[in-house]
């Protein structure tokens, strides 16, 4: 077992892992302070600084209505970041609970609820979340709604997988023969041994919900304005880019970053004990929509490196047994030399 | 041949037709949640006796699995119904604007599998040197950028800088083939690039695990050149999960078809779904859905095919 400290201390000897963390610290850090750091309100217009070049005053110039643009970055960090931990949140917690009574219960309750997720599954993501903003009308609340909804069978098939292994478990048996109810073994032992797996995944799945929310924003179905959004702010200033550089590069350099964070997803921290390499599955999962990463992260980002003792055993690609789930472990380790 | 048969069929019957079934039934049901009927939608100035005209003549009185039903049967006959707007019929307004979204599909997966593969490839090949690594740091930067910013970006080199190609618009292939390729080059290339990025990824870890495998060993000490090596050993073995790839980036090709059309200012699919979206035109917003969630069974349906025929061991266990 690797303490929290030396696993940090592992990741940041390598240069990609450090960078990336400084960046995701910088930008929660800024959406958090966000009233703090800007000298602008978000929506102040002046209209005698409509897109004025970026200067000390406005750092990264202003919009067609004399909008500070670094307070509208700053500031449509903080609705992304909102809508994406809400969404993933409320996704993992429904999500959580419906996979794990599939999980444990079984039977026709399992086989049915199977067959829906299937179904909700073989929707493009973006589009199922699309086609529910357009159903709901388009504002901040159902966004976040339309977007936890896209990521609930993702980990209601992850919880049902690991769930429908830990109760072939002697500690579970134990329990029960110990005389435990369902529901203290489904709360007091199961979910303890969920939690490390839920957590990774859910903080990876942060990343897609961030690009998800500035991707239906940019289809103007997400935060309506005055309320700044990346996305938002993109479509926008598309009537201006020919006068406004600035505004075309910057909501974007805001997001740049993101996209390196969706694609370090997956991968277990260091401190994450290699115990997932039972299943074959080291926190990748097969998926239809394309939102999710399936592919192996490039040897230079990931932070620790298995030893050669543990490779070849537990580097193989495996179908997890007993389950229609196809949770595949890409494996992790590619390049153990 | 007979067990690929065998096997597409269970595939077909087990799996893609509920499904389908399960699909038709979200989207039908999810419209049918919206308040008011098509009857409110339509005018707000009707009679009361028009309200009932026009809610009989969209079969709004029936009960709902009725209405689903008969709705199916349309469905399944093509038929989509008739669109609030413009009062022409779903299936026109597709048909009218998919040579455009397909154009633009198609051209992005030809560029995306075109690039990504033999990039994975020589990357995998010469892993660790200095070209793997310098293509690994263009990949990461593509699989970075989101697809409206990476089309933004090209605008604003390629159209407003350079003043070499069109920002957006769109003109039909047959009627000038020149003057679309020049309307189409920017957008299918930003669905390429991206496309093309998360492949090359896929096919630089399983080439560099099959080309470890002893069998790789073994057809170089008989003495193969080095292409056969690669190509028929190699890339032979790792077809698998490259195929499964590049059908779940059909998904991608879907969503991101939408984002660049919007992009672009480029009819299609995509913007035909966002606009009547925004006109709450749910007769269209409903064909386009389900049209788009066919398409992409379709391609799944058709990837499990393909690894069914290069792969035997996937057949049996299926």
């Amino acid at each position: 077992m690797i303490q929290p400290v030396d696993a940090l201390r592992l990741a940041m000897r390598n240069p990609v892992v450090a960078v990336s963390g400084a960046f995701i610290l910088l930008y929660c850090l800024s959406a958090l302070l966000a009233p703090y750091i800007v000298s602008h309100a978000p929506d102040v217009m002046d209209a005698r600084a409509r897109l004025a070049p970026p200067s000390l005053e406005h750092p990264l110039g202003t919009d067609q209505f004399g909008r500070d643009v670094f307070s509208r970055v700053v500031h449509g960090g903080r609705v992304s970041l909102q809508v994406a931990f809400v969404a993933v949140f409320t996704a993992v917690i429904v999500g959580g609970a419906i996979g794990m009574v599939m999980g444990y219960v079984g039977g026709l309750f399992d086989a049915l609820a199977s067959r829906v997720l299937d179904v909700l599954i073989a929707f493009p993501s973006l589009l199922l979340a699309l086609f529910l903003v357009a159903v709901l009308g388009p504002d901040l609340k159902n966004l976040i709604l339309a977007i936890s909804l896209t990521r609930v069978p993702y980990f209601a098939r992850l919880t049902r997988a690991e769930v429908s292994s830990l109760v072939e478990r002697p500690f579970i048996e134990a329990s029960r023969a110990a005389g435990a109810s369902g529901s203290r073994l489904m709360l007091r032992h199961i979910l303890p041994n969920l939690l490390p797996l839920l957590v990774v995944f859910a903080t990876t799945d942060v990343a897609t919900a961030i690009i998800a929310e500035s991707s239906l924003s940019y289809l103007g179905l997400g935060a309506q304005p005055p309320t700044p959004s990346w996305g938002r702010m993109l479509t926008e200033a598309r009537a201006f880019f020919g006068q406004a550089v600035w505004l075309a590069l910057c909501p974007g350099l805001g997001l740049q970053p993101l996209r390196r964070r969706a694609a370090r997803r997956h991968r277990p921290p260091a401190a994450w004990p290699m115990r997932r390499a039972r299943n074959g599955c080291r926190g990748c999962t097969s998926d239809r929509s394309g939102m999710f990463d399936l592919t192996p992260l490039p040897s230079s980002s990931r932070p620790a490196e298995p030893t050669a003792a543990s490779c070849p055993s537990s580097t193989k690609p495996r179908w997890t047994s007993g389950s229609n789930v196809k949770i595949r472990g890409v494996r992790g380790a590619r390049e153990c030399r | 041949m007979n067990s690929v048969l065998l096997y597409v069929a269970r595939r077909a019957l087990l799996h893609f037709v509920p499904v389908l079934v399960g699909m038709s039934m979200l989207v039908f049901g999810v419209i049918r949640l919206v308040p008011g009927d098509a009857a409110d939608l339509m005018n707000v100035r009707m009679t009361l006796e028009q309200r009932a005209e026009t809610r009989r003549l969209f079969g709004l009185e029936e009960p709902i699995p009725v209405q689903y039903a008969i709705w199916l049967g349309e469905v399944v006959q093509g038929n989509l119904g008739v669109s609030l707007r413009s009062g022409r019929a779903v299936v026109d307004e597709i048909a009218a604007v998919l040579p455009g979204t397909l154009e633009l599909g198609l051209l992005g997966a030809l560029l995306g599998i075109g690039i990504g593969l033999p990039v994975g490839i020589l990357s995998a090949v010469h892993q660790d040197r200095p070209a793997d690594r310098g293509m690994r740091f263009l990949v990461y930067i593509f699989i970075s950028l989101p697809e409206f910013w990476l089309g933004t970006l090209m605008v604003l080199l390629f159209s407003i800088h350079l003043r070499w190609l069109p920002a957006g618009g769109y003109v039909g292939l047959f009627d000038d083939p020149l003057e679309a390729l020049r309307f189409v080059v920017m957008p299918a290339v930003v669905l390429g690039l991206i496309m093309a990025a998360f492949l090359s990824r896929v096919v630089r870890s399983t080439m560099l695990e099959t080309l470890r495998q002893d069998y790789v060993t073994v057809a170089r000490a008989k003495g193969l050149s080095g292409p056969a090596v690669l190509l028929d050993h190699a890339l032979r073995n790792a077809a698998g999960p490259i195929i499964t790839l590049v059908g779940l980036q059909f998904a991608f090709l879907i969503s991101g078809s939408v984002i660049v059309e919007e992009v672009f200012v480029r009819p299609g699919l995509g913007r035909l779904l966002v606009r009547s979206i925004f006109q709450r035109d749910y007769a269209v917003v409903q064909g386009v859905t389900l049209l788009f969630t066919v398409i992409f069974v379709a391609a799944n349906l058709l990837t499990d095919v393909l690894r069914g025929i290069v792969d035997p061991r996937v057949r049996a266990r299926a």
